[in-house]
């Protein structure tokens, strides 16, 4: 079996570090090609490498014998990614529960065409978001509604992954003809050994102070400003020994924002915002921390990439009790109200803070479930099954989509009809003309 | 297969070749489709284009007042 497999390479994307994980596993089993758009901060890589940029090169898709698109939400990482996907059929891993803001850019922005955008929203979502998304375009409105606009990744989708079972409703839109699947994210590429002794020396973290990390792209989901806030809430001798550092960056605004608070908290001293890191700098502020925060609210990943990092490590991890980070059992991840403002955050630190033990109780029993079930062999067998499945269900899709043909050449007004016709003919005649 | 099944089926199927006809569908009959075809939004369009050239127009010694002037009559009038 051949696979292309269409995904960012960049290293400002987590899809990427994902992405070429999941490559490289199922390349055990099977051919694979990456198809990028080739950037200056691309991860590296020892599958073949192919641009997709390259009409010529894309003369070659047929001759695979399935197409993979990595879809997400950034339009920078996937608006080359979903123009061969509009072309040519293929399976889609869907990254995101959401593509409004993907589906906004890419084609009122990208490609100018707002009427497209705007039909597209009345078709699945009524006229008055569509009338809302054009005054929006026109700077009239703010605001779309809360519409997740992920129907155009399904439609010339062969079969569809996600990484969650909350996501698996939002993409299972043609039960009994396109397969859809969850399948757990693989751990990432291992991350260079570290000395954690070593590195929170060189990281100013001394023996008696607790760190408590989060990390990835700041946003107002990660819920920082909350983090903070529950800092100020904690006993005094737990609030002493803390230490919060986010290791990574965002928008200067949300930064000062974060900052902001702190100051006001008195706590500028106890918190910081590294900026982006290096992979080597990242890993080793994950390696020296004693407890993760990886909070969302509102959830829109299909999984966490910033988790399956974290679970890497034998430490605990405080979570919002929402999507992905709810599937685990109870006594792995610590899990809070999505919607709380600092109190529970608070309530779920102090006693990791100041219990050694019960950190590393529920760090490495965490740890230990986690190896299991993001065991990366796993993750290429099951993908590899599921390609297989696709392949046995591969001439029922084609047969139905193959009643579409014509669809073009009859008024608009007859089309609903025309397709009802079609459909209940297709039922009707013996299973084995059309299989 | 139950009846359940079938509808289901019949749904999935219809839902399917909906979608990759708005899809593809040109920009006429797509929009006839969807029912956004003549849709309001024509008045968002004027309006946005009548507010970004308003300024220089107001500049302009007898024209500004003119079109205020009808502009004013235009919706007292309810027209």
């Amino acid at each position: 079996m051949r696979v292309a497999w269409f995904t960012p390479l960049s290293a400002r994307t987590g899809i990427a570090k994902y992405s070429l994980s999941a490559a490289l596993a199922v390349s055990q089993l099977v051919d694979v090609d990456v198809w990028t758009t080739p950037r200056e901060d691309d991860l590296e890589t020892s599958l073949t490498v192919r641009d997709l940029r390259d009409p010529r090169q894309l003369s070659d898709l047929p001759g695979y014998d399935h197409v993979v698109y990595n879809m997400g939400n950034s339009p920078d990482m996937h608006a080359d990614i979903f123009d061969v996907y509009l072309h040519n059929p293929g399976v889609v891993i869907q990254h995101d529960k959401t593509m409004a803001h993907f589906m906004r850019v890419y084609y009122a922005v990208l490609r100018s065409d707002h009427r497209r955008y705007r039909d597209f929203l009345a078709h699945y979502y009524g006229p008055d978001i569509a009338a809302r998304a054009s005054r929006q375009i026109l700077a009239l409105d703010t605001h779309t509604g809360e519409v997740p606009l992920l129907e155009p990744c399904l439609w010339n989708a062969t079969a569809v992954v996600v990484h969650s079972l909350d996501a698996l409703t939002l993409v299972d839109r043609y039960p009994g003809i396109m397969l859809v699947e969850s399948i757990d994210l693989p751990f990432y590429l291992p991350a260079k050994p570290s000395s954690r002794s070593k590195d929170r020396g060189l990281l100013g973290i001394s023996d008696d102070e607790v760190l408590v990390v989060s990390h990835g792209r700041m946003s107002d989901s990660k819920r920082m400003e909350q983090t903070v806030r529950a800092l100020a809430l904690l006993p005094a001798e737990a609030r002493d020994r803390v230490r919060f550092v986010v290791a990574g960056g965002g928008h200067p605004a949300l930064i000062e924002r974060a900052m902001a608070e702190a100051r006001g908290l008195g706590l500028d001293d106890r918190v910081l915002i590294t900026g982006f890191l290096s992979e080597k700098d990242l890993h080793a502020w994950l390696g020296a921390a004693d407890i993760f925060v990886n909070l969302r609210h509102p959830s829109t990943e299909s999984a966490s990439g910033s988790l399956i990092e974290q679970l890497t490590y034998p430490t605990p991890i405080v979570v919002s009790d929402v999507g992905f980070y709810a599937s685990f059992p109870d006594d792995t991840l610590v899990r809070i109200p999505p919607a709380d403002e600092g109190e529970a955050i608070a309530a779920a630190l102090a006693p990791l803070i100041l219990q050694e033990e019960l950190r590393h109780s529920v760090g490495e029993r965490t740890q230990a479930y986690a190896a299991t079930r993001f065991d990366r062999e796993l993750y290429g067998r099951k993908f590899v099954s599921f390609l297989n499945r696709v392949d046995a269900a591969r001439s029922r899709l084609s047969a139905v989509d193959a009643l579409g043909e014509g669809l073009l050449g009859i008024p608009p007004e007859k089309v609903r009809e025309e397709v009802s016709r079609r459909v209940e003919e297709f039922l009707l005649t013996p299973k084995s003309e059309v299989s | 297969m139950s009846h359940g099944t079938e509808n289901t089926l019949r749904e999935s199927m219809e839902r399917r070749l909906l979608e990759r006809y708005v899809s593809t569908a040109d920009d006429k009959a797509r929009s006839a489709f969807v029912g956004t075809q003549g849709s309001a939004d024509w008045k968002a369009v004027a309006a946005s284009a009548a507010l970004g050239l308003w300024p220089r127009i107001k500049a302009i010694p007898v024209l500004g007042p003119a079109v205020y002037q009808v502009f004013t009559w235009v919706r007292k009038s309810g027209a």
